[in-house]
């Protein structure tokens, strides 16, 4: 096994279906678990310890990056999900393509914003539906 | 991927040279050039009016993404005139307004050097008397942001 090495943000390449997403800055895959508190009460005058079980799994993911609804296809098929409410099948590869994480996730919101003196931009942020998965 | 500055130093040039209205008041000037210098250098002794590229600046993509590179530049062009009954800043200026008219919110076509450039504004313009005392100098300076 080689030597454990981090990854620059970009080699970073997400997908909408099989379509790469051009202008993007940054993808945020936010994991989730649930505990559930299964502890009993012992009725003893000393204090113990609180006892947890693990529960359900979900995640958010956030992507942020440049408006360009015109040139890139991936946008377009992202506004099109929107408006539909149909899930949107994504992957992302933080290195280069050699691993990925991928889903589907249904929208929770499509932010743009538009400023005279910036760069005009863009956010895409889903709901996990399922699992995550990391191959 | 590289830094694009002699491509926009090229384009900019080219826009400034090809543009009637900016010949007109580079009164000092004819073609090719119409005493307008980019990295070549100013030739010695040369007569005023006269525009020369300024010191660019270049940085870190604010357009930066996963799939491209990005560069911020600044572009910097020195407008610089002597006093006389036609020059002095009032010269400058109109000079300046031109290149104004030119540049702010018009962005360069960099795609045969490989960029793209979809921004670009206006961000200053000091007046600068030189210490001769007969010579005026308005740098004015463009943020320009760029891919590839």
């Amino acid at each position: 096994m080689p030597a454990s090495t981090p990854s620059a943000g970009y080699q970073g390449i997400f997908k909408v279906s099989t379509v790469t997403l051009t202008q993007v800055q940054s993808v945020e895959i936010s994991n989730g678990a649930e505990t559930y508190d299964i502890t009993v009460i012992s009725g003893s005058a000393t204090p113990v310890w609180k006892d947890f079980i693990s529960g359900l799994r979900s995640y958010t993911l956030k992507v942020v990056g440049f408006w360009d609804q015109v040139n890139d296809a991936a946008q377009v098929t992202l506004w099109s999900d929107f408006n539909s409410g149909v899930p949107v099948a994504w992957s992302y590869s933080p290195n280069g393509g050699t691993n990925t994480f991928s889903g589907n996730a249904v929208f929770t919101s499509l932010p743009f914003k538009f400023a005279v003196n910036a760069v005009e931009t863009a956010e895409w942020d889903f709901q996990g539906k399922q699992a995550v998965t990391f191959a | 991927m590289a830094i694009p500055v002699l491509a926009i130093e090229t384009a900019a040039f080219a826009r400034m040279r090809g543009d009637t209205t900016l010949q007109g008041l580079m009164t000092s000037g004819s073609a090719p050039n119409w005493s307008i210098y980019g990295f070549e250098g100013v030739p010695i002794n040369q007569a005023f009016p006269y525009i020369a590229a300024g010191v660019p600046m270049t940085q870190a993509g604010s357009a930066e993404t996963m799939g491209t590179p990005g560069k911020d530049v600044r572009l910097q062009i020195s407008v610089m005139t002597q006093t006389g009954p036609d020059g002095g800043f009032a010269q400058a200026w109109a000079i300046a307004n031109r290149i104004d008219d030119l540049f702010n919110r018009k962005a360069l076509d960099l795609s045969a050097s490989g960029f793209s450039n979809f921004f670009i504004m206006f961000e200053s313009a000091p007046e600068l008397p030189q210490s001769d005392g007969i010579t005026q100098h308005i740098p004015i300076t463009f943020k320009l942001m760029t891919q590839g």
